[in-house]
């Protein structure tokens, strides 16, 4: 009787009739209500902006010990909300987690609230869950990852990161395997895992994390990506490297973002310091790209024989040559014997160069090869190779532009001092302190003082002006 | 007797020379530690350093740039001492008084007196370049200073048209001023401004002329040393040391007990490796190098190659010298050995070696130093360097053993039960006297053995790492962890439990702000360096590199030669 009536005026939208028959229902034939009806009552006065209302219908609810269900808690939790008491709507929720662990609509809002009043660790601990167990809540996870991310608990968003990460990706265990991880296909990567881990005595399982309320696949790359500049704004490049490379054995991201993540991988890499893997990933680029090849790739791979140290790439140059241009694969080898300590080799294959292209940075390096020629202990004529040497620098600071003019003198004053005509050197030196350019208040990086100074030090060292040693000192190399 | 009583119960004349610390004479006063660590490569690259034996420390000037070139470090084992030392405050300002303390004793310093690298900056002319031509930089352009959007950076249009920009890793490899000049300087000043300057001059270029002997100028790496280099196809096998040989014994080598030892050692084997002599006679390899060739040939090919052969020895006729033959042996491709063996080769410059970015071992300070005094005691030769055994890694990825060092129960067993040579079986270029597929066989099973050992190793290694960390997050992929292991590192090498930030670098001297000069910079006026014998060091270096390759480049210059004067003369006319 009463249920029908609180129905009809629940249909004609009078929710505070319909109100007051529930209040009286309940008092006199409480079986009569039921919970749902109740809560959409509630619903609709709140949404009618009269919580007050909602709230005198639920308090009665709650207080029995039939009705007080998760359910209307969380109504009444949220009818306190919307009434401005939070620290009893803090409670309710409380009160709703408890009933209902495994639900997370309460959680949302209380971590909500508990942010809002300033109780991180509180707001932390609702979000928490069981990561033992085989299941995991991605959207409860993401969630705390948001939280995390807002209060600024940067070790804490990592972990909470890798955990949202390895659910589809392969934990790298040993360095090893870095490498296998970083430029395969995919199929070829579980096998070759298996192998190595084999080799180790571990066996390779695949995690069978259950994933509930899943994200798509671009949501999740793009909080990903997020992730990944929280890294390197943070300057943790180790961080970048590992999440990139553990994103690239991937399953989910494998089909659309694998090159883009390879991309990645190399920017780590770069950043990490890490030649080796980097190498190999722009060789795998250079390998796989139909030429032409993007001119950058030869950069990068040079960029990569800055400091690697593995001397595995002679052939690869002499492979590669067709697709790279004559110029540059002579200068690549020429490179690779140079530090190999082969100068003969490296004037060989550039001299020839010379004559149709004499740029300046060609003269320079030659300059440099027959300079270190010229100081091996034996055997060349050494008198007429010194000439060469100074005609070879002169050349190259004659055509080398006048923006790096102090780039030039650097070099020239780098050259005399080498040769031990100091007098010269500290010459040169001063004027690259002195320099000034636009180019150079645009880029502090390209600015040369710092070396010309240390440079400058040593000669005065050397002989004994320490006073000079001391200006030097304060007034370039104060770091 | 008294005194020394009272010093003994005085404590604050009792120091502790326990810590142990490592100074890093820095070129520069220090006001920002980060950044400065930031120029050496940061914390993780300077103990990757120190606890890889690594002997060089570099520092850039612009760590922002990739392609800017280093300044080397030199390494001292000199110990020096850290105090500390605070200002009495009960004393008159008229004469301060001061209490010290001794925070520890370094006991390796790092120290910056070598020329820093020639520079090509990354900027670029669009055009051909002279020198009105504007230039722009595209350092940016090559490494994106934020994470790359999709794949604009790769395979954008502007990647596309980028100049090249391929510098040489590094520049220069000498980097010592060097003082010669090919004209006399004394003529430059005769007759001008300072007439004593000459004379001194010209004494010093007589006594340094007279310092080196005629003898010294004849030695010349080219010559070897006057060691022969036997070719299995050579006929006669040479019965006794050439001249030049026992020339440069007499001159070079005074040790007669050296020369002794070496030649008992080939009384009981005629055939010997280079390392396994080392090992076993214990003479310095500056001897060694005299010495051997007067008392062995060497073989350069064929089943013995780069072995040392008595004079006057044949083993082509001698069946039993099978046991001595060459095995070469190369660890396979199979992912996880490579990781475990280092190549023996890389870039071959003493001061570029590659940067592992895996995380090195911890190792203490302690154990650094003692390892580096041990490779000096040794000859700096290990016995897995010939020897082959059970449980033990090959140093390199390609090693040379003799059949006779490779004590593998198997391999000894095949090498017993080998049937006799029947006479008049000639010696085969590629087996010798051993049967084919011998060697394949041997291969195999080292093999076996290597995996076996790499497995153990590996198991060894994540029980000892599971233990430390516990089992609970091994999140210890690779890459990461770093940051654990700085700490770990930072602690240990500095062998102290606390604070060792603020210890483990001498730059902090620069703390006492009332000096002028920071501690670090004074320190360097008062050293002198010693560029020749840096220079020495050098040339030996290079020494190595350049027998590779020098009878190919000699033959090559040559030919070339004539290419070679066109050059000068293009040079001159550019002029």
């Amino acid at each position: 009787m009463a249920r029908d009536l609180a129905e009809q005026y629940h249909d004609l939208e009078e929710y505070e009739k319909a109100a007051e028959v529930i209040a009286v229902a309940f008092e006199k034939c409480p079986k009569e209500i039921t919970p749902e009806m109740v809560n959409n009552v509630a619903e609709n006065l709140m949404s009618a902006k009269r919580p007050e209302d909602a709230l005198k219908l639920l308090i009665p609810l709650i207080k029995s010990d039939n009705y007080s269900l998760a359910a209307v808690w969380l109504k009444y939790a949220e009818c306190l909300q919307a009434c401005k008491m939070i620290e009893q709507a803090i409670d309710s929720y409380k009160t709703v987690v408890k009933m209902a662990p495994q639900h997370t609509d309460a959680r949302f809002p209380l971590s909500e609230l508990l942010l809002e009043q300033d109780r991180y660790q509180e707001a932390l601990d609702v979000l928490h869950q069981d990561y033992t167990s085989n299941e995991l809540d991605v959207g409860l996870l993401i969630k705390k990852m948001e939280l995390q991310k807002r209060i600024g608990d940067f070790d804490n968003y990592i972990k909470s990161a890798e955990i949202l990460l390895l659910r589809h990706c392969i934990e790298i265990k040993a360095y090893s395997e870095i490498k296998i991880i970083s430029f395969l296909d995919r199929s070829d990567k579980i096998p070759r895992l298996k192998k190595v881990r084999s080799l180790r005595g571990e066996t390779y399982t695949p995690n069978n994390i259950v994933s509930i309320r899943e994200p798509p696949v671009e949501e999740e790359y793009r909080l990903f990506k997020e992730t990944l500049q929280m890294c390197f704004d943070r300057k943790e490049y180790a961080l970048l490297q590992k999440f990139v490379f553990t994103a690239l054995s991937s399953s989910k991201f494998h089909k659309n973002f694998q090159k883009e993540l390879t991309i990645l991988g190399l920017f780590s890499c770069i950043y990490n310091n890490d030649s080796e893997h980097g190498y190999y990933i722009v060789r795998d680029f250079i390998m796989k790209t139909p030429p032409p090849i993007p001119h950058i790739l030869w950069n990068l791979w040079n960029l990569m024989l800055q400091s690697f140290g593995e001397v595995k790439h002679a052939r690869f140059i002499v492979r590669q040559s067709k697709l790279i241009g004559k110029i540059e694969a002579k200068l690549l080898a020429a490179n690779n014997a140079l530090c190999a300590g082969s100068y003969k080799i490296a004037i060989m294959s550039l001299t020839p160069l010379l004559k149709e292209h004499p740029t300046p940075f060609l003269t320079f390096l030659i300059g440099v090869f027959f300079l270190q020629l010229s100081q091996q202990k034996i055997g060349i004529r050494k008198k007429y190779i010194t000439p060469i040497v100074y005609s070879l620098f002169l050349h190259y600071s004659k055509n080398r532009s006048k923006d790096a003019l102090q780039e030039i003198n650097y070099n020239l004053g780098r050259m005399y001092h080498k040769y031990g005509v100091m007098h010269i050197a500290a010459y040169y030196y001063n004027l690259v302190l002195e320099f000034q350019h636009p180019l150079i208040d645009k880029y502090p990086n390209m600015s040369l003082r710092k070396e010309a100074a240390f440079n400058l030090f040593l000669i005065y060292k050397e002989s004994g002006n320490h006073i000079g040693c001391k200006n030097i000192l304060h007034k370039y190399l104060t770091v | 007797m008294e005194n020394s009583n009272q010093t003994a119960t005085d404590k604050s004349t009792i120091h502790d020379f326990h810590t142990k610390l490592v100074c890093i004479d820095y070129p520069g006063i220090v006001n920002n530690v980060g950044k400065m660590i930031e120029t050496l490569g940061g914390m993780a690259e300077i103990e990757r350093n120190i606890s890889t034996k690594r002997k060089m420390l570099s520092l850039k000037f612009r760590p922002g740039d990739k392609y800017s070139k280093p300044t080397w470090s030199d390494l001292d084992k000199k110990p020096g001492i850290l105090v500390k030392l605070t200002p009495k405050e009960s004393v008159a300002a008229a004469e301060p008084d001061y209490n010290y303390e001794v925070v520890g004793i370094t006991a390796l310093t790092y120290s910056f007196n070598k020329l820093c690298d020639f520079q090509y900056l990354p900027l670029i002319a669009q055009e051909e370049e002279n020198s009105e031509s504007p230039l722009t930089n595209i350092y940016d352009k090559i490494i994106p200073h934020d994470i790359p959007k999709e794949k604009e950076w790769l395979f954008g249009t502007e990647s596309d048209d980028m100049p090249f920009f391929l510098p040489p890793a590094i520049f220069s490899r000498f980097d010592n001023p060097f003082n010669h000049l090919y004209f006399d300087r004394s003529k430059f000043y005769e007759g001008r401004f300072k007439p004593e300057y000459a004379e001194m001059l010209r004494q010093q270029e007589l006594d340094r002329k007279n310092a080196t002997s005629i003898d010294q100028k004849m030695i010349s790496r080219k010559s070897g040393h006057g060691s022969i280099f036997f070719s299995f196809k050579d006929v006669n096998v040479p019965s006794a040391p050439p001249k030049l040989a026992m020339q440069f014994l007499n001159l070079r080598c005074t040790n007669t007990g050296a020369y002794d030892k070496i030649k008992s050692l080939f009384e009981k084997r005629p055939i010997w490796s280079r390392a396994a002599i080392l090992y076993f006679s214990e003479v310095p390899k500056e001897q060694l190098k005299f010495i051997l060739p007067a008392v062995a040939f060497h073989f350069h090919n064929g089943p013995w190659r780069i072995m040392w052969c008595k004079y006057g020895y044949d083993p082509r006729k001698d069946p039993s010298s099978r046991i001595y033959q060459t095995f070469d042996f190369r660890v396979r491709a199979t992912a996880g050995l490579k990781a475990r063996v280092r190549t023996k080769r890389q870039y071959n410059l003493q001061r570029y070696r590659p940067r592992v970015t895996k995380n090195t071992p911890t190792v203490s300070l302690n154990e650094v130093v003692e390892n580096a005094a041990n490779d000096a005691d040794n000859n700096g030769v290990s016995e897995s360097a010939f020897m082959l055994k059970p449980g033990v890694m090959p140093p390199a990825r390609q090693t040379f053993y003799q059949y006779c060092d490779v004590h593998l129960p198997e391999i000894q067993t095949m090498l017993n039960r080998l049937p006799p040579i029947m006479p008049g079986t000639v010696c085969d270029f590629k087996n010798g006297w051993l049967p084919n597929k011998f060697t394949d066989q041997c291969r195999e099973i080292v093999n076996k053995y290597m995996i076996e050992q790499v497995q153990k190793a590996n198991q060894e290694e994540s029980r000892l790492l599971m233990e430390e960390q516990g089992q609970s997050d091994s999140v210890s992929a690779a890459t990461s962890s770093i940051e654990e292991q700085k700490e770990q590192d930072l602690l240990e090498i500095s062998d102290s439990d606390s604070d060792s930030d603020s210890e483990y670098l001498p730059s902090d001297l620069s703390d006492n702000d009332e000096d002028d000069v920071p501690e670090s910079s004074k320190k360097t006026y008062k050293k002198k360096t010693v560029p020749s014998s840096a220079d020495n060091e050098a040339d030996d270096d290079d020494d190595e590199i350049d027998m590779e390759a020098v009878d190919d480049v000699n033959k090559l210059l040559q030919s070339n030669y004539a290419a070679l004067k066109d050059f000068d003369r293009l040079v001159y006319d550019s002029d």
